[in-house]
């Protein structure tokens, strides 16, 4: 049994897909006896120079040993905890970086064509390929964080699907009558798309938003479309919740809207795929793509708020034919064995520079 | 002439897989860059596209470590009113190089990055006019519709329509070298083996503009309502204006018109090569003629444009003019009428032979790549004074990070032994200061 590290990114006063991942992560290594702990350094991605910092951090904080426990390997997960140093590191990556990458030239890139933020972005990039090049093994959490690795560092990795965290807890109910968005609520996941879709949608239908706002100015933004459309009925903000509540929000919703601009991975699709509840996603939603196809167990649409009030509508107005979706979203789900199996597989390969240094000292 | 093969970094949108350009970066790529590849070898940059025509793609961020790696000769933008070409209107001003411009005045102010650029300090900065960098959270206004950033960081200009050539040389003043000797104009290309139609055909007319105002589809179709015996039309037309397009054909009695759903000038040349006449009355300070007029050109096939803008500085010999405003349907009919009874082949081959000496995409590359010989010393010079500018930008970042480190451990950097480690420290090895920019 090994002494394992799991390497997370803290963003005080939030959650969101990361902590899902390292807390289960966590919670499957130790039932297979390792002895694991997480490591969490707060990251905030502003002011943007500080990113160089924070990468630092990470790189001159020693892993070698905590309390007299030699640690064996560190797993890290996102940017920057790759940047950890250690002579076994795995790497599940989350995502990297993204607005020096993918994001950058649009709306959710602050990197500017101001020379230093040129510079910023090149010492990045570099010394993210110099990092995960150092990792004995690596993996993404989804086929559009391996690409994105591929395509910006030159860098292959295997594909490793994070299974559900809720495993079988998930279930469907009869759907009553809302819309369920569940998230980090900041403007990449694009909530307020459905908020502005929502005078189009039949009035009786709600939207139920789990999650809480992560980025400055947001709420101010989205009660504003609130009060513009008087929409102050129809909407209605959760906040954080407890499982058993999250999973019940989940098991009654009509359909679950999860539409943000080229997503990582999004857990939220498979929650509600595991709930038998059909996804309203957007063409560029990137990771949820790999798993909901248009008119099978989701609708696709332009990411526009005519499209996406259209779509929704389509719902609730063929409730057969939601339900149709939501079953078959369930069956892949259980198909695909992301419930509850998968962690076998995933423990393996992330604690494989183990055994290669195992191998060697034999 | 010299034979050295120039490593050219080329930044262009580009036309997707089995699909044909419709911009002009997109059709001059897919003609020149075959041209261009006998003599420079040209390595491709998209923010989207891994291969085009069976070439490697490289992801335009990129660049600047394929550049470190083995050096380019120069980088060459085409700048365009166009989303597609944001990719390059970013790096134009990243990296300075040769920039070819398809339209310099833009409709929209471009993407995020540049939207509060803060251009013209850099310049200033970067000619040692200004002693610091921009505040971090000063405000940028856009100085107008002009691509006054992408002119200011070329290191040499070149223009594909003589009247955008000239707006710059009036207006730009603002230059990481020397303004206006260092501006070109090389005309889009075109194909040259298009057969125009036979002698004895009906008279018919092409017209490729859209239903946007600026086109004046309402004041062609104003004019063939006052001739007699209206000519043939034959429109070409994006499909998602095919209805407007039908509507408004209806809404002017237009019996005798054929609608052609495509756009780009692959298709336009299907089009203009089966008509008398071509029609280019685009009435805009926004977009340009091209390629459209040069494929007609091209074709042998003559033209009508509006005597405003490009279509002003036209040779009148070979191209019909006609005005804008209140009297262009009745100077358009006028015209038609006249042209409906006479030939034009004497006509058509002129403008052929002019289309060849001027458009062909042969000459054209030859053109582009001379441009690319004569700047490369003045190029070459501009990039390693940027060299020293960018070690520069990031001396003065590791400065603004090494004081967000001291308000952390006051007197103390943490984190030097990890900057160290990345190579994060400055190449001269001196320890981060606060620069006093």
């Amino acid at each position: 049994m090994a002494n394992i590290l799991v390497l997370g990114v803290k963003v005080p006063f939030t959650s969101g897909g990361q902590d899902v991942l390292v807390n289960t992560l966590v919670r499957e290594l130790r039932r297979r006896e390792h002895l694991v702990d997480t490591v969490e350094l707060p990251y905030s991605s502003l002011p943007k120079e500080g990113l160089l910092n924070q990468a630092a951090m990470w790189r001159t904080v020693s892993f070698e040993a905590f309390a007299g426990h030699p640690v064996d390997l560190v797993i890290a997960t996102k940017f920057p905890s790759y940047f950890a140093r250690h002579p076994r590191k795995s790497v599940w990556l989350v995502h990297q970086h993204r607005p020096i990458y993918d994001l950058y030239g649009g709306r959710y890139s602050d990197i500017s064509d101001d020379p230093r933020d040129e510079q910023l972005r090149r010492m990045l990039m570099e010394a993210d390929t110099r990092m995960i090049s150092e990792c004995g093994y690596v993996s993404g959490i989804s086929q559009n964080v391996i690409d994105r690795l591929k395509r910006f560092n030159g860098i292959a990795g295997d594909v490793l699907y994070p299974p559900l965290a809720f495993g079988d807890r998930y279930r469907s109910e009869p759907a009553e009558e809302y819309i369920l968005s569940v998230g980090r609520i900041c403007s990449i996941k694009r909530v307020d798309l459905m908020i502005k879709a929502l005078p189009i949608v039949h009035n009786f239908i709600k939207l139920r938003i789990v999650g809480a706002p992560d980025e400055p100015n947001v709420m101010e933004y989205l009660k504003n479309e609130i009060d513009k459309h008087h929409l102050w009925d129809r909407v209605e903000f959760l906040g954080r919740v407890d499982d058993n509540t999250l999973i019940d929000l989940y098991s009654k919703a009509l359909a679950v809207y999860y539409a943000p601009h080229d997503e990582d991975y999004g857990y939220v699709t498979l929650e509600a795929m595991a709930s038998g509840k059909p996804v309203i996603t957007a063409t560029d939603s990137g990771g949820v793509l790999e798993f909901v196809k248009h008119d099978y167990n989701g609708v696709v649409v332009e990411p526009t708020t005519d499209a996406i009030g259209h779509a929704t509508n389509s719902l609730v107005e063929d409730r057969d034919r939601a339900a149709l979706m939501g079953a078959r979203g369930r069956e892949l789900i259980e198909s695909s064995g992301m419930l509850s199996a998968g962690w076998d597989t995933i423990v393996e390969k992330l604690l494989s520079p183990l055994a290669a240094t195992t191998r060697r000292a034999a | 002439m010299s034979s050295e093969r120039l490593r050219i970094a080329w930044f262009s949108s580009l036309a997707g897989e089995g699909q044909e350009p419709t911009t002009p970066a997109q059709y001059a790529s897919e003609l020149l860059i075959p041209i261009v590849d006998r003599v420079c070898d040209v390595e491709l940059f998209h923010d989207t596209y891994e291969t085009y025509r069976g070439r490697k793609v490289s992801p335009h961020l990129k660049a600047w470590q394929l550049h470190n790696e083995k050096p380019f000769d120069l980088f060459f933008y085409q700048i365009e009113d166009d989303r597609r070409s944001y990719f390059a209107r970013i790096h134009a001003a990243l990296v300075p190089g040769v920039t070819w411009f398809h339209h310099f005045l833009l409709s929209d102010f471009g993407p995020e990055p540049i939207l509060n650029s803060a251009w013209r300090h850099t310049v200033g900065l970067f000619k040692g006019d200004l002693a610091t960098w921009a505040p971090r959270d000063a405000k940028h206004e856009p100085m107008g519709p002009q691509a006054y950033r992408e002119g200011a960081l070329a290191g040499c200009a070149v223009f594909s329509n003589e009247r955008d050539h000239r707006e710059f040389r009036r207006l730009a003043r603002m230059s990481v070298g020397t303004v206006h000797d260092r501006s070109y104009c090389i005309p889009l290309p075109a194909r040259v083996d298009g057969v125009p139609q036979s002698e004895g055909a009906p008279f018919s007319i092409a017209f490729a503009g859209g239903v946007r105002i600026e086109q004046r589809a309402h004041v062609l179709l104003e004019a063939l309502t006052t001739i007699p015996t209206p000519p043939i039309l034959r429109w070409l037309v994006p499909a998602r204006d095919e209805s407007l397009a039908r509507s408004m054909l209806e809404e002017f009695g237009i019996r005798n018109a054929e609608i052609s759903i495509g756009e780009g000038a692959h298709a336009w040349r299907d089009v203009v090569c089966r008509s008398s006449l071509a029609i280019h009355t685009l009435f805009s300070v926004f977009g340009q003629l091209g390629p459209y007029l040069n494929v007609s050109t091209a074709c042998g096939v003559p033209s009508v444009v509006c005597n405003f803008g490009q279509g002003e500085l036209l040779p009148e010999a070979l191209f019909f003019k006609v005005s804008y405003g209140d009297r262009g349907a009745a100077e358009l009919a006028q015209l038609l009428m006249e042209l409906q009874t006479r030939s034009l082949r004497e006509l058509g081959n002129a403008v052929k032979a002019y289309g060849a000496e001027t458009f062909d995409a042969e000459v054209v590359g030859a053109e582009l790549v001379s441009v690319f010989r004569a700047t490369r010393p003045r190029i070459s010079s501009l990039m390693s004074k940027w060299r020293m500018f960018e070690e520069r930008a990031r001396r003065s970042l590791l400065a603004e990070v090494s004081s967000l480190a001291e308000d952390v451990v006051p007197g103390c950097d943490p984190y030097e032994a990890a900057f160290s480690e990345l190579g994060w420290k400055v190449d001269d090895g001196q320890d981060l200061v606060r620069e006093a920019v």
